[in-house]
């Protein structure tokens, strides 16, 4: 059996449903994120695992034991709020003691776990700090710090990274996997941003209008997305429609060989669904063996770490390239060139 | 200054002007009476504070103030904490409840208490009829019954003042509360109530002043067995025109709020509140 097992959960609000029967099981010390969409439940199963939300059916199940119904002050599990939350009048140990408090440690052995805490979490200069004294940065890591300082079953974060800029945020993200290897404790993540889901994360659970729609590692669910909104939703792929016939694929106007991920009995044959990363994509010349379709440039726009090109191929639809700014250089809207990749490189969406 | 935010300066000129000859000149005018009337001098200074029946009256005005602002600030602070727990729908209804006072006249609601208080009153009558007492209870014309019209007058505007107060504290850091194991008292203790210091500050300063210097609820529910500062006053005025007395305990009584007032600006707690947003 899992560590937390949740079962069939099922939350609405008056007529909108914002858990639609939900199944996850996280095992002890794992990194989960639950990733979609805004509104697409994700923050509902968080806090209806922290106890502020009750289900109107379904169970959770904590080592076994059924938690659904217990009061979050009694949950033991560590929460981490959007906005921090953190106490505006305590200063900074005071917010890491205020677990602790509640516990009724001892004054020594407070002291000595607060400053543990603030050890861990990189503030041992600001302990004599109110919350509105320090950066966002900062108060970030005093919220995680008191989260974290009672010894928590599981550390809760909802979207904690979203209010900081890009640099401090890629800063966290590895402080964050930095203090999951460090303290051991399972952390649940909820998040909107797949990139901070993949720089994370053990798996990954994607929400889609109150369902999980695909659960596993980072790599899986990027390398083999189970639906079209899975593989929409995670970065930028082309989706594009193309012929299954007897032995070979019809795709951009060119005939190739069936690649063997294809299976008639899940993929359908006739008009099907497949996709190509835009990183997996070659501008020009092609490497040997791959699929050359001919283009026409529609959009060039520099992206610091290379060129995205948008091209339209022969049969009207459009692609999405991440080519080296080098051989992008040259190409301007309208001219003509062609693209190539690796039939292997070709994903296949089940049928719907 | 561009000619529009002339033009809006401009506007407030009738209304300093007003304020100018009906509020300012007056009470320069009280303070000079206080100490030419009915001689020159600081006689009717001394002659208040030798006077033991104004240390009486004095002693009441205190008394009752206190007293007034401790239960009201308490009573309100329930209130106001329940209406920030109640639904939308739920407080709507009771924010109407409490804002109903301020709609009837204060003359109207002192004698609505004295129906309510005096011995064969609405309260009497229930308890002896229903056996509870064997005699009617002397609640009205004395300090209780004035303190009981002196706190639901205030009551509606402590409520107010604190529920802006407890509506701005976010209720992600109750939850954060909850979340790190504080039962109920401990989150009262440790965060609604440091959290509402600022509103309770202003609240209790503002009922202070407030109760000081009222005149109407103490007058007609005291029935001048309760005398406060503003009925002696009142009396000296227009009954047995002691000018000078009347002009000094007004400079007195203004003194003293400007001096309650200072002291409180200077505790951070109600900065903040002054203040507001500002961080």
């Amino acid at each position: 059996m899992a560590f937390l097992d949740i079962r069939n959960l099922r939350k609405t609000y008056g007529s909108a449903v914002a858990l639609e029967g939900v199944d996850l099981s996280i095992e002890e010390g794992e990194f989960v994120t639950l990733l979609g969409p805004s509104g697409s439940g994700k923050t509902t199963l968080l806090m209806s695992i922290a106890g502020f939300t009750r289900p109107d059916s379904g169970t959770i199940l904590l080592d076994g034991a059924d938690i659904t119904r217990v009061d979050p002050e009694d949950r033991d599990f560590g929460l981490v709020f959007q906005g921090y939350a953190l106490f505006p009048h305590l200063t900074v140990a005071d917010n890491i003691a205020f677990p602790l408090r509640v516990r009724k440690w001892d004054r020594a052995r407070i002291a000595a776990r607060v400053g543990e805490v603030l050890k861990l979490v990189g503030l041992d200069q600001l302990a004599a700090r109110k919350p509105r004294e320090l950066s966002g940065g900062q108060q970030q890591r005093v919220a995680i710090g008191r989260a974290l300082a009672f010894g928590p079953k599981i550390l809760l974060l909802d979207e904690p990274l979203s209010a900081l800029d890009r640099k401090l945020r890629d800063a966290m993200q590895r402080e964050l996997k930095r203090l999951h290897q460090e303290t051991g404790v399972t952390f649940v993540f909820v998040t909107h941003d797949q990139e901070e889901a993949y720089a994370m994360s053990d798996r990954i659970a994607v929400f889609q209008s109150g369902n999980i729609v695909q659960v596993g590692s980072p790599r899986d669910i990027y390398r083999a997305p189970g639906s079209r909104f899975v593989a929409g939703f995670l970065g930028g792929n082309n989706i594009v429609s193309a012929k299954a016939g007897p032995g070979e694929l019809d795709l951009f106007g060119v005939r190739l060989p069936m690649p063997a991920a294809y299976e008639a009995a899940r993929h359908g044959s006739g008009a099907i669904t497949v996709w190509v990363r835009p990183e997996d994509i070659t501008l020009g010349e092609a490497a040997p063996g791959a699929v050359t379709v001919p283009v026409t440039v529609a959009d060039v726009s520099f992206v610091g770490t290379s060129e995205r090109v948008t091209v339209a191929t022969a049969d009207g639809q459009e692609l999405t390239v991440l080519a080296p700014s080098a051989s992008a250089r040259d190409l301007a809207p309208g001219a003509a060139t062609t693209v190539g990749f690796s039939p292997a490189s070709i994903g296949f969406l089940a049928r719907e | 200054m561009t000619s529009f935010q002339r033009w809006a300066f401009g506007l407030t000129v009738p209304a300093a002007l007003l304020t100018l000859c009906l509020y300012v000149l007056p009470i320069l005018q009280v303070l000079a009476l206080s100490f030419t009337e009915p001689h020159f001098g600081i006689g009717n200074y001394v002659e208040m504070f030798g006077n033991a029946a104004i240390g009486r009256v004095v002693r009441t005005t205190v008394i009752v103030s206190a007293v007034t602002t401790v239960v009201t600030i308490v009573m309100s602070y329930a209130v106001a904490f329940a209406l920030v727990h109640m639904k939308p729908g739920m407080r709507r209804v009771a924010m109407f409840m409490v804002m109903v006072p301020f709609w009837i006249s204060v003359l109207v609601r002192a004698f609505a208490w004295i129906t309510i208080l005096r011995r064969n009153g609405v309260l009497n009558s229930a308890l002896v009829g229903s056996g509870a007492i064997a005699e009617p209870l002397q609640v009205v014309y004395n300090q209780f019954g004035v303190i009981v019209g002196m706190v639901h007058y205030m009551m509606p505007f402590a409520i107010l003042l604190l529920y802006a107060n407890l509506s701005e504290i976010d209720r992600r850091i109750i939850q954060a509360a909850r979340s790190l194991g504080a039962r109920p008292l401990t989150i009262f203790l440790k965060v609604w109530l440091p959290l509402s210091l600022p509103g309770l500050a202003i609240a209790s300063l503002f009922i202070v002043i407030f109760s000081l210097g009222f005149l109407v609820t103490p007058a007609i529910l005291g029935a001048g067995k309760v005398l406060m500062v503003a009925e002696y006053i009142s009396v000296q005025i227009s009954s047995t025109l002691r000018w000078g007395v009347a002009t000094a305990l007004s400079t007195m009584l203004l003194l003293v709020v400007g001096v309650l007032i200072a002291l409180a600006m200077r505790s951070p707690a109600l900065r903040a509140a002054f203040e507001g947003g500002r961080r």
